[in-house]
């Protein structure tokens, strides 16, 4: 629709060492790598230094990537990884308390999250979520994406996606009451 | 565009508008994509290409040349003044690799996982089947202390301690050596589509189209299930239950042809099949095994 080189296009180009193809690439997806290593950090200055970080590692090993549709969910997991490796290296270790023994009440009605709005208790809460899951909700509510951008960036219907999102939701608020309970 | 999509789900609830309150309060501040790029252009700096290849030489050729350059540096006659000419050897080194460099290029890639405290009758790791960790696979703690994983979960797994004791926070470590765990690492270093199905149950992978045609798929493509999950916890507070593919009885070998009657041809076509919205009870996978076709269903 926009003439704009696809993924693939630009990945090969890449890989012939077509630096402004690379800058394309990360320009596009700059953003996820960002909002991945923030949802780990909380910190915009380490987020972007991981999102850098990010890209050039996927410059390092673009050679390797065999399946051109898997570069995003490639990007979203390096960028995890990395925020994850940062924090282990720079011992931002929360103790976390022994598991509960809990069981969610399905039929809880709903309750508001007043008490339960706080940044790091969402960061945990999103860092709880299958990976597909959380790249999604943030992709829309992050990145602002539209489910048809979404699609087109990951392959997955914007039908399948939509259902993701709600499905992330529902996730992240059980998540965030069964947090809530154990404080 | 938007229109032909029915939004009429948990986000336009009363909870999940809150919660997309909450996301969108808590979203990271703008960034400028363009002079990220810029930085990270900056930061790879050369061409690909030969610099790359020669990636696993440079440690060693980094050793030489320096060991040139102090060689040069003890044995070279002292000027009587000082010049503030840089040497020329020194420009020409690269900066030694980092530790993080030579733990890139060790051959098997470590597991690290953290002890985050208890689970059940054990310990609670934040590593999992997206790790390549399964059960009874073990990791070293500190002080020779041993893991063995018992339960696992996508995300994380439980481990009973043997030699000792873990505090939380305590890293535990292992050599990535098993399928799983090669193949986990593949996906997060190159990108390899890893097939993983978790909450289904299943590993899978394209089957080749020489295997394809031999058993009559028409259009050569299909899937072939290398692992089969029987159980996982989605809960670390809860036990282990049984996943889909144990329940329908899925095995390593097994072909996939249909899911709920849609013909599957690669991993994306899998997942939208699964669908996920599906009510479990009606799914309903065909599968070719032993060259017998069969449908498996949960009813």
């Amino acid at each position: 629709m926009t003439g704009a080189p696809d993924d693939e296009a630009l990945i090969t180009q890449a890989r012939r060492g077509d630096h402004e193809a690379f800058r394309l690439l990360v320009e596009r997806y700059y953003r996820a790598a960002y909002a991945s290593a923030y949802a780990v950090l909380g910190n915009a200055g380490d987020a972007e230094e991981i999102a850098q970080e990010t890209f050039v590692q996927v410059y390092e090993k673009l050679d390797r990537l065999r399946e051109p549709g898997a570069l995003t969910s490639w990007i979203w997991r390096i960028a995890r990884d990395s925020a994850l490796k940062y924090i282990r290296k720079n011992k931002r270790i929360k103790a976390v308390g022994d598991a509960p023994d809990l069981k969610l009440d399905e039929e809880r009605p709903h309750e508001p999250l007043v008490a339960t709005e706080d940044k790091e208790q969402l960061m945990a809460a999103l860092g709880e979520l299958p990976d597909d899951m959380r790249e999604a909700l943030l992709m829309r509510y992050w990145e602002d994406l539209e489910y048809e951008q979404m699609a087109e960036r990951t392959g997955v219907s914007a039908t399948a996606l939509y259902q993701r999102v709600c499905r992330g939701l529902k996730r992240l608020r059980e998540t965030i009451e069964r947090k809530d309970a154990l404080a | 565009m938007s229109s032909e999509l029915d939004t009429d789900g948990y986000d336009n609830t009363p909870e999940g508008r809150e919660l997309v309150a909450l996301l969108q309060r808590y979203a990271p501040p703008a960034v400028d994509s363009r002079a990220g790029a810029q930085a990270v252009l900056a930061r790879i700096g050369k061409p690909r290409g030969r610099v790359l290849r020669l990636g696993n030489w440079l440690p060693p050729l980094v050793g030489a040349a320096a060991a040139v350059a102090l060689a040069f540096v003890i044995f070279s006659p002292k000027p009587d003044t000082q010049l503030d000419t840089p040497s020329p050897v020194a420009k020409d080194i690269p900066a030694p690799p980092t530790q993080a460099d030579i733990r890139h290029d060790r051959r098997f890639p470590e597991i690290v996982a953290l002890v985050r405290g208890a689970s059940g009758d054990g310990l609670l790791i934040d590593a999992g089947l997206k790790d390549g960790l399964r059960v009874g696979d073990t990791l070293s703690g500190p002080g020779g202390v041993t893991a063995r994983i018992t339960a696992v979960g996508v995300f994380e797994s439980r481990v009973a301690v043997v030699g000792g004791t873990l505090m939380t926070g305590a890293e535990l470590r292992t050599a990535a050596t098993t399928d799983a765990q090669l193949r986990a690492a593949k996906f997060a270093e190159f990108g390899e589509d890893p097939g993983a199905f978790f909450g289904f149950g299943a590993l899978v992978s394209g089957l080749p189209l020489s295997e394809a045609r031999m058993l009559g798929i028409s259009d050569g493509a299909a899937l072939r299930v290398d692992e089969t999950i029987p159980a996982l916890f989605k809960d670390p507070a809860s036990d282990p239950q049984a996943t889909l593919a144990a329940q329908l009885d899925l095995r390593a070998g097994d072909v996939i042809v249909e899911v709920n009657g849609t013909h599957v041809r690669n991993s994306s076509d899998l997942g939208q099949a699964l669908g996920w919205s599906l009510d479990p009870k009606l799914l309903s996978v065909r599968v070719l095994r032993g060259g017998k076709q069969l449908d498996l269903n949960l009813r």
